[in-house]
C-alpha cells in the first residue's frame, strides 16, 4: 500500500504505462522474462528519483533509464536470447513472422536496435530519440535507415510487405 | 519498406506476452528496500572505513578537526605552491594548438586542484572548514584525482540524471569537500574532463521546452546545463551544472547536505549559488583543454 501521497502517484503512473513499458522492453531484448526484470529495474530506478522528475518529462524519463539499463544488460552479460514465441493463441503464420521479425531485430546492434524500436515501435519522432540515445538526430537518422535497411535484408521483403 | 509496415511488424512482434507478473504492490516494496539499501551502503561506505567515521565525527566535532590549508598546506596530497607555479595556465595550451597537447591526467588533477584551493575560500566567510568528503574515503577534500568510472562518480552527487554525461570523456579529474562555514555542512564536488565530439545541436534539444533544464550560455560561449531538484523530504537540495567548451567538460554540484541521499539537510541553501558556481565553472583557469 502507498505510504505517502507521492506514491499513491507514482503507483498510479506504474499501474497505467507498465504494460507499454514491458512491450518496449521485449522489443529491445526478445525474452518476456528478461524484458519484465529490465522493466522492473526501471520502475524502482523510477522510484527512488520520482519527486523529483517533472511529470511532463516522466515518459522520457522513464523510457531513458529502461533503454540504458538493457544496453548496460547486454554490456554485462554479452549474452541475448534470440526470442521467444510469444505466448497465447496465434496462427502458425503468425508466430513464423514474430520469430522472424525477434531474430531480424536480435541481429542488430544494441543501439541501432533500440533507435529502431524507438522510432518506430514507441513511433516517437527523431527528436526525442536522439534526446533519449543522447545522440545526434542524424545519428538516428542514418542508424534507424541501416537497421531497417537490415531487417528487410534478414526478413526478405515478404514479412514486412505481407507478401507471403 | 515503408514506415507503416516496420511499425505493423514491430506491434505484432510485442503483440500478446504471458501475463504480468509486476504489480504495484511489489515495485513499491522494491523501490523501498532499494532506498533503503542505497541508504545504508551511503552510510556504510562513509562511516564503516575509519576515514568515513572520521569523516562523519568531523562533522559532529568541528573543533577537533583542522580546516585544509589552502594551497600549500602539504596535508592530504596537496600540492605545494612551486607545484601550482609550475604547471602551465590553460592559455598555454590555447597558444599550442597547431601542436596542439592535451595535459597528462596526473598533471590534470594537480591543475584542478590548485584551482579549486586558491579560489573556493574566497567564496566563503573566513573561519571556513573545508572537510574531507566521508563518502570519498581515501581523497582528501578538495584535492583532485582521476576516476575510472566518470558515470558512476557523476551519479554519486547527481540525483537528478539517471543519464550519464553525453560525449566521449577522458581524462577525467574529480574532487569533492564537505563545507561548513557556519551555515551548516554542505557538500561540494567538481570534476573536469576532456570531452571529445560533444554535441551542441543534442544539448539544444535538451534545453527544449518541457526538458526541465535550466540552459545558459557562459561568458566565453559555454554551453551550461543547471539541474536543480529538492529538498526532498530530507530538505536536501541540489543544485548541479555540467559546462561544456569545445573540448572541456566542467560539472560542478552543491548540495545543502553532507550527501545526496539518506541524509538530512543541515543548511538551508546549498554553499554555492548558482551564479557562484557559474563564475568558478567558466573561470578559463579551469578550462584545461581549450
Amino acid at each position: 500500500m502507498p505510504a505517502h501521497a507521492w506514491e499513491a502517484d507514482f503507483a498510479e503512473y506504474f499501474t497505467a504505462h507498465v504494460a507499454a513499458l514491458r512491450r518496449l522492453a521485449y522489443a529491445l531484448c526478445g525474452d518476456w522474462h528478461v524484458a519484465e526484470d529490465l522493466t522492473q529495474t526501471a520502475f524502482v530506478k523510477l522510484y527512488r528519483h520520482w519527486r523529483r522528475v517533472q511529470r511532463e518529462s516522466v515518459d522520457a524519463y522513464v523510457r531513458r533509464i529502461l533503454v540504458n539499463t538493457y544496453l548496460s544488460h547486454r554490456r554485462d552479460r554479452r549474452r541475448e536470447v534470440v526470442t521467444e514465441p510469444p505466448d497465447g493463441p496465434a496462427s502458425v503464420s503468425d508466430a513464423d513472422n514474430r520469430l522472424d521479425i525477434g531474430r531480424a531485430l536480435a541481429a542488430l546492434p544494441a543501439g541501432q536496435r533500440a533507435m529502431v524500436v524507438l522510432r518506430y515501435l514507441e513511433d516517437l519522432p527523431v527528436r526525442e530519440v536522439a534526446m533519449i540515445m543522447g545522440t545526434a538526430e542524424g545519428t538516428v537518422k542514418s542508424q534507424t535507415a541501416r537497421g531497417v535497411e537490415a531487417m528487410r535484408r534478414a526478413l526478405g521483403v515478404s514479412t514486412l510487405t505481407g507478401e507471403n | 519498406m515503408e514506415d507503416t509496415l516496420v511499425r505493423d511488424a514491430l506491434r505484432a512482434y510485442v503483440a500478446g506476452g504471458p501475463p504480468m507478473g509486476l504489480t504495484s504492490r511489489d515495485i513499491l516494496a522494491a523501490g523501498r528496500r532499494a532506498r533503503r539499501r542505497h541508504t545504508v551502503r551511503a552510510v556504510v561506505l562513509g562511516s564503516g572505513a575509519a576515514a568515513g567515521v572520521f569523516g562523519i565525527a568531523a562533522l559532529l566535532l568541528p573543533a577537533v578537526v583542522p580546516a585544509f590549508a589552502p594551497v600549500g598546506g602539504g596535508r592530504g596530497g596537496a600540492p605545494d605552491p612551486a607545484t601550482c607555479a609550475a604547471i602551465r595556465e590553460a592559455s598555454a595550451y590555447e597558444q599550442q594548438k597547431q601542436n596542439y597537447t592535451i595535459p597528462e591526467t596526473s598533471e590534470a588533477a594537480e591543475r584542478v586542484t590548485c584551482y579549486l584551493m586558491a579560489t573556493l575560500p574566497r567564496y566563503f566567510p573566513s573561519g571556513t572548514r573545508f572537510l574531507d568528503d566521508p563518502n570519498r574515503p581515501g581523497t582528501a577534500a578538495l584535492v583532485a584525482s582521476p576516476v575510472a568510472d566518470p558515470t558512476r562518480d557523476v551519479a554519486r552527487v547527481e540525483l537528478v540524471r539517471e543519464d550519464p554525461p553525453h560525449g566521449d570523456l577522458t581524462r577525467y579529474v574529480s574532487a569533492s569537500a564537505i563545507v561548513d562555514d557556519g551555515a551548516g555542512a554542505g557538500l561540494l564536488f567538481f570534476a573536469v574532463a576532456w570531452e571529445k565530439d560533444f554535441d551542441w545541436k543534442v544539448a539544444e534539444y535538451r534545453c527544449g521546452p518541457g526538458s526541465g533544464t535550466q540552459c545558459h550560455t557562459g561568458p566565453h560561449g559555454e554551453h551550461i546545463e543547471v539541474y536543480e531538484s529538492g529538498p526532498d523530504r530530507l530538505g536536501v537540495r541540489v543544485r548541479t551544472m555540467h559546462v561544456h567548451s569545445p573540448n572541456t567538460l566542467i560539472i560542478a554540484t552543491s548540495v545543502n547536505a553532507p550527501a545526496v541521499d539518506g541524509v538530512a539537510a543541515t543548511r538551508a541553501e546549498p554553499p554555492l549559488t548558482l551564479t557562484e558556481l557559474i563564475e568558478i565553472t567558466t573561470d578559463l583557469d579551469l578550462r584545461l583543454y581549450p
